[in-house]
Parts: C-alpha cells; structure tokens; sequence
C-alpha cells in the first residue's frame, strides 16, 4: 500500500503511552501505532455510515436519545429532546 | 473482544426494537456506539428469545444488527447455571434471558437497556438501567 509522510501534532500523554506500547514490542513503530489507530476509526466510521444508509436518517430527537445512552457528548438541543421523551414515558406509566 | 472499555448489555425489548424498527431510537443508537467504538452485548439466550416473536424479514434485520463489528452474542456456559438459575428465580419470576442480560451486565459493569416494565428486576440486582424511550 503506498504511504505518505505527514506531519500531525499529538497530545504529549498520547504520544508517551504511544512510545511505550512500540517499546513494548505492540507495534514495530510510532508510525505503524497511529496508522493502525486511523484505520480502526476509518472502519467504524464506515460500519456507521452502513448503518445509516439502511436504516436512517435518524430523527435529532432519536439522536438525542442515542447520544446519552452511548455516552456520547450531547449536541445543542439534546436536552429538551429528551426532556420530551422522559415526559412521553411518564404518560404512559400507569397512576399509582 | 474489540477491546472497548465501554459497552452495553441489550435485553429482549431492545433487540426487538432495533430488528422491528418500530421506533428508531435502538437503530441510531447502533450507529452512535459504533462510530464511538463502544461494544454492545447481546446475551444469545436474549437473542433467541427475541427471534422468537419476530417476522422473517425482522429476523433477518436482527441478523444485520447482530453482525455489526460492534456486537458480541454471549453464549451462556454451563459453568454459570447455578447462577443464572438463581438469578433467574429471585429477580425476574424465572425467565433465563433476563437473567442471562443481568449476568452479563454485572461481569462487564455495563448498563443494560430495556423497557420500563423489565427494568425493576435490573436494578433489584444492582445494575444501571437505560430505559428506553
């Protein structure tokens, strides 16, 4: 596969843990680690975009909802979404 | 293993709302833990109880799901019959999937999702709950 050599800026506490796992014998090099954390991403981001095709687009209400239950950080507007959906779930418990 | 730190334990009403689509709130949120890299546990006893009140052209969307990179199906091992059976008798009147889901849920410490009516045996047993909409 052909490379190109690039220049990009790293956390300092990444990079030292970086350097530790290819001291560790986890990849043959810094370079080899980051490209290998690229292609994971590259490859979810891919699986998610599957997801989306076949079965989005999803609502922002939706969206809202899946953000806070995969622990995801909320986007403008999220709260009152789910402020509706925890009102819509109180309607339709039963009265004590 | 994907070797995600984060992930969570699907029960019954979850797994049939992403393979029905009867809302879209499982299927978007498929998409959410994927991209984040997080894992998602899917009991196979869940799996089958879920299959078990599906159409033809749903179970084959509970396939696509389950086949997501982002899903682990657990099998259940023998090794943890005594507990699940007592899982199964003091918290959910018996039902082996729940217990399977709680099992799973307490070994990872991962939240499960289910539905407002199942979630009391959930958190009897001392597991975070993510209700669904």
């Amino acid at each position: 596969m052909a490379t190109t050599k690039i220049t990009i800026t790293v956390d300092d506490d990444v990079l030292d843990r970086v350097r530790s796992a290819v001291g560790a014998g986890q990849a043959p090099n810094v370079s080899a680690y980051i490209s290998e954390a690229a292609a994971q991403r590259v490859a979810r981001e891919a699986r998610a975009g599957e997801i989306e095709s076949r079965w989005g687009p999803f609502s922002p209400k939706a969206m809202a909802w899946a953000r806070r239950a995969a622990d995801a950080p909320p986007e403008p507007g999220d709260s009152a979404y789910l402020a509706e959906i925890e009102a819509e779930r109180a309607a339709r418990r039963p009265s004590a | 293993m994907t070797g995600s730190l984060s992930g969570r334990v699907l029960d019954v009403p979850a797994l049939i709302d992403a393979a029905t689509g009867q809302t879209e709130y499982m299927r978007a949120w498929l998409a959410v833990m994927t991209r984040l890299g997080h894992a998602v546990a899917v009991p196979s006893t869940v799996r089958a109880l879920a299959a078990g009140q599906l159409t033809a052209s749903e179970l084959a969307e509970l396939d696509w799901f389950c086949a997501s990179g982002t899903v682990l199906e657990i099998p259940v091992s023998l090794a943890d019959a005594d507990e699940l059976d007592t899982l199964a008798k003091e918290y959910f009147g018996g039902e082996v999937a729940a217990a399977h889901a709680a099992l799973t849920a307490r070994r990872r410490h991962w939240p499960v999702i289910t539905s407002d009516d199942r979630a009391a045996g959930f958190r009897a047993v001392g597991l975070d709950v993510e209700l669904l909409p």
